[in-house]
């Protein structure tokens, strides 16, 4: 099935730029390669990456399939072959893992509702069971959500149950008012929000507890002012975006950074033209390893 | 596997390395399919054990592979297993941890295994894993998995060692260490502002002893930021340390129109409704009762939105029978716009109706109750959780510290760092200050002056900077419709409420052309104005026409619309003018008049691209817009 070699489930994109010899600067977005690279994903078993990256391949059909849809080419990706696929990775607790035979996670659920609902075939799968597992991961002293029954505690997986349930209409399932209050706890002097109570401001939690909130109508309980200020810095003079200060660009940023933004009605605060450069320069026009998909969305954002 | 680069390889190269990797993919997948066969057999036995330990170490984000390995260690612990033996699994499984880390400094799974090895263990060494963690940070300062790690450790020392203020300090100048190391330590600083207020919380310290630690902050900051003024960890810090007071959202004015039986409310922010205000009449008998009817506002964001905004209108379901009007607003009736403003306490509004309707718009005079007062006043004390000031002390702070980036701005006058900390220090300082006065008026020009200069600095944050200067703009140009209220500092509303009465042949006007206007931040300000002229300026957007309910005629040519907006609930606008805007179709337009309640209106639209000047004199329009005329 589809292989993306970069993983968004761990937030550890892989990003190719532009090499320094290439002097030309792409003013479009190649549309046509970037479906044949997405098409093409699942054919690299030759290379090491590719069996190193399976426990990445729900999330990467995610994204590959959301850029196809941006691109209005979903079915570049064969409807019943992407969701036979998905079907394959539920467990019996109602919870999906990365790839066929791998442990349910919190992650990867909202992965396989996510695609589902891209295709209409939620009635492929048991929604309840689906529920009861999101449910089940809701720490309800805290609020917090746990990824797996392992524990780990992150406000990532509280944005995917929130999404998830959101996008099942369930969100009766939690206790919402909790969940917010866990998420409020990792608020930072910077308007910004870390993983755990504590934790540093980095631009992907931000774009999980943001849009956690704004899908429960609590934006209110934000710094709209001061978060979009730190998300604005994040655009360097090359016109990329970081996640957190004094780090180096990525094009994924782009997308946390943005959807941020966005969400909080800010981003006219980034200089749209120099972002719109970065991205398209980092298109390579000869090679087959582009970006994974959220720089297809996030340049088709921009260019919308 | 950020930030690599691709380099086409050539095609002998490709061979060779697909060669290569051929027997190594054969060899992996090998291990992958004999370990997760032994999972789902549940062997959990040592030969499993190995093949978790070969997958994970060059693998280590495989985390179905991460959770058999635990599951097969518990299973070892779980037969006879004496506490010395436990122990020595777990030491080893934290040296194994510790290679992997090696080659893979930034994977979660790998520290949630130490942190499960860990809280599993008999006697776990959280002095060695403090040791541990300084020196993951000595390697990399901003590895935030390192001070997740860090953080998680210090609080299991903390449950072990009582004293736990002595914990917090010690992490505190492991900061100051780090700092001193490399100002621009972002970590480090965002740590510090966990611990200061535990600091300054723990110690019995009072507000004397308070200061001396709250200065020293002060220093260190100036000191990172006078040696490197363009990073920006400092000023983050800097600009928490003097805090931000949270705003007070006011009504601006409150009337009852008793020709066409509505209350209108005016609020300084676009709030949202959780509870229906409650409205109450009295008639004869004097008796309290509660008036039926329904609330909507009428200048939300969006068209469609009802239940968010600045201008709440109220209708009545009883026509007459009462000679007195209550509203009431509490807190927890709404929601504020966002987290840094807040109303304070119940408002109540009052009028009573006199005996012949001479004017139909009746004053409903916004009353604070004091129930338990929290309006600034001299006494008010700020910033309590770090260092609790009186208002003078806190006017004097904002002075020396504007008076320290300005020294600073001076050898740096490019520092966009500088004029973006004297904006906020010099908001802080408007809205603490008396309302109104030169001193405000003051303030407002050094803003706007300011915002001219990082327009041209910081390119990539233009429009920004356009939105906070349009602010300063607007406020200045607005002082003379608001005042701060009779009974209560720092609450706003309306000057003059003669404005509201229509009758008067001076109709109410607000003129600001030619400033670069972006936004119109609160437009409920211009709730009574008649006439509008903001001509030549940048306006996106014409949402905030909304708030004008009165409105007759607004000029808005030569802005940046692209589509008309928030004109249906404005029954009097005659006269619209968006000529030479941003306008690409008819639609764009027409889709703003298609609810439109009004009598008559005349639209201007030429200069916009979707005009053809050759479609004649007279602009075609569709039926249902037989109140339209539309002009050139």
């Amino acid at each position: 099935m589809i292989n993306f070699y970069h993983a968004l489930a761990g937030f550890s994109g892989v990003s190719f730029m532009a090499s320094t010899e290439k002097t030309e600067r792409p003013s479009e977005l190649f549309i046509d390669l970037h479906v044949k690279y997405i098409q093409s994903l699942d054919t690299k078993k030759d290379d090491l990456e590719y069996w190193l990256t399976e426990h990445l391949r729900l999330s990467g059909v995610y994204w590959g399939l959301t850029a196809l849809d941006l691109m209005n080419n979903v079915d570049a990706l064969n409807k019943e072959e992407v969701v036979k696929y998905v079907v394959s990775c539920q467990h019996d607790n109602g919870g999906f893992g990365g790839h066929i035979g791998h442990d349910p996670h919190l992650l990867y659920t909202h992965y396989a509702v996510l695609i589902l609902q891209i295709e209409d075939s939620l009635d492929a799968v048991n929604v309840e069971k689906i529920v009861e597992y999101v449910a089940s991961r809701q720490d309800r002293q805290t609020g917090a959500f746990t990824g797996d029954e392992w524990g780990e505690i992150d406000t990532r997986f509280s944005y995917s149950a929130i999404s998830c349930l959101s996008l099942l209409k369930r969100l009766d399932a939690i206790d919402v008012k909790k969940a917010t209050e866990f998420i409020m706890l990792c608020k930072n002097f910077d308007g910004g929000f870390g993983s755990t109570p504590g934790a540093e401001s980095h631009a992907a939690q931000i774009f999980c507890c943001v849009g956690a909130l704004a899908i429960v109508n609590s934006l209110h309980l934000v710094d709209a002012d001061l978060l979009g200020w730190w998300l604005c810095e994040r655009q360097l003079k090359n016109g990329g975006l970081n996640g957190r200060p004094e780090k180096l660009e990525d094009v994924c940023y782009s997308w946390w950074v943005l959807s941020a933004l966005s969400i909080l009605g800010r981003v006219h605060w980034i200089n749209k033209e120099k972002l719109t450069d970065f991205i398209l320069t980092a298109q390579v026009s000869f090679t087959h390893l582009f970006m994974i998909g959220n720089f297809h969305l996030k340049a088709l954002l921009l260019t919308a | 596997m950020h930030g690599r680069k691709r380099v086409k390889p050539t095609a002998e190269v490709e061979k060779l390395r697909k060669e290569k990797e051929a027997s190594k993919i054969k060899e992996y997948n090998g291990i992958v399919a004999a370990c997760l066969e032994k999972k789902n057999k549940c062997e959990f036995d040592n030969e499993a054990f190995i093949l978790t330990t070969k997958i994970l170490s060059q693998n280590p984000d495989f985390y179905t592979i991460w959770n058999f390995r635990r599951s097969i260690l518990l299973n070892e612990i779980s037969e006879d297993c004496s506490e010395e033996e436990k122990q020595q699994k777990f030491s080893s499984e934290l040296l194994f941890l510790q290679e992997v880390f090696r080659h893979n400094p930034k994977s979660y799974w790998i520290f949630n295994h130490r942190q499960w090895c860990l809280d599993t263990m008999p006697n776990p060494d959280w002095k060695s894993e403090l040791d541990l963690v300084s020196k993951m940070l000595d390697m990399d300062a901003r590895n935030f998995h390192g001070w997740n790690y860090r953080r998680y450790v210090i609080s299991k020392l903390s449950c072990i060692d009582s004293n736990a203020l002595n914990l917090s300090k010690t992490e505190f100048d492991f900061t100051t260490a780090k700092i001193n190391q490399n100002f621009s330590n972002y970590s480090a600083w965002h740590q510090r502002s966990k611990l200061l207020p535990k600091l300054v919380e723990d110690e019995q310290l009072g507000d004397q002893g308070k200061k001396p630690l709250i200065d020293q902050e002060f220093e260190l900051v100036k000191s990172a930021f006078y040696t490197d003024p363009d990073d920006q960890s400092a000023w983050l810090y800097h600009w928490w340390l003097i805090g931000r007071e949270i705003r007070h959202i006011s009504i601006l004015g409150a009337y009852y129109d008793s020709q066409n039986y509505q209350i209108i409310l005016a609020f300084d922010d676009e709030i949202g409704m959780l509870t229906p205000f409650q409205v109450a009449y009295k008639n004869d008998t004097s008796q309290l009762n509660i008036v039926e009817g329904h609330w909507r506002s009428v200048s939300g964001s969006s068209d469609v939105d009802r239940m968010h905004g600045s201008v709440w209108i109220f209708t009545l379901n009883i026509e007459s029978g009462f000679n007195e009007l209550f509203v009431t607003v509490k807190p927890e009736w709404i929601v504020p716009s966002n987290s840094e403003v807040k109303l304070v306490s119940n408002i109540q509004m009052h009028c009573q109706l006199p005996e012949q309707n001479k004017d139909t718009l009746i004053l409903m005079p916004p009353q604070t109750v004091a129930e338990n007062t929290t309006i600034l006043s001299t006494a008010s004390r700020f910033r309590e959780d770090i260092l609790p000031m009186t208002m003078h002390e806190r006017i004097n702070l904002l002075k020396r510290e504007i008076a320290t980036v300005k020294e600073l701005q001076e050898i740096e006058p490019e520092s966009k760092w500088c004029l973006q900390t004297l904006l906020i220090l010099l908001r802080e300082l408007k809205y603490i200050s008396e309302l109104n006065t030169e001193e405000s008026k003051n303030i407002d020009e050094e803003v706007i002056t300011i915002c001219g200069q990082l327009i041209n600095i910081d390119k990539m944050r233009t429009k920004r900077f356009e939105d906070l200067r349009s602010r300063a703009i607007f406020e200045t140009a607005t002082n003379n419709l608001i005042q701060v209220s009779p009974n209560a500092q720092q609450e706003i509303i309306f000057r003059d409420n003669r404005l509201f009465m229509s009758e008067k042949s001076q109709l109410p006007t607000f003129t600001l052309t030619n400033r670069n206007l972006t936004i119109i931040p609160t437009p409920s300000i211009l709730l009574h104005i008649r006439i509008l002229d903001l001509s030549y300026n940048k306006l996106t957007s014409t949402i905030f026409l909304s708030n004008l309910i009165h409105l007759q005629e607004a000029d808005l040519r030569d802005n940046c619309i692209s589509s008309i907006n928030g004109v249906n609930n404005l029954r009097f606008l005659r006269v619209l003018n968006v000529q030479s805007n941003l306008i690409e179709s008819w639609e764009a337009v027409r889709n703003g008049f298609v609810k439109w309640q009004g009598g008559e209106c005349k639209v201007y639209v030429s200069g916009n691209s979707f005009i053809n000047e050759s479609d004649g004199k007279k602009l075609k329009w569709e039926k249902e817009m037989d109140k339209i005329e539309f002009c050139y």
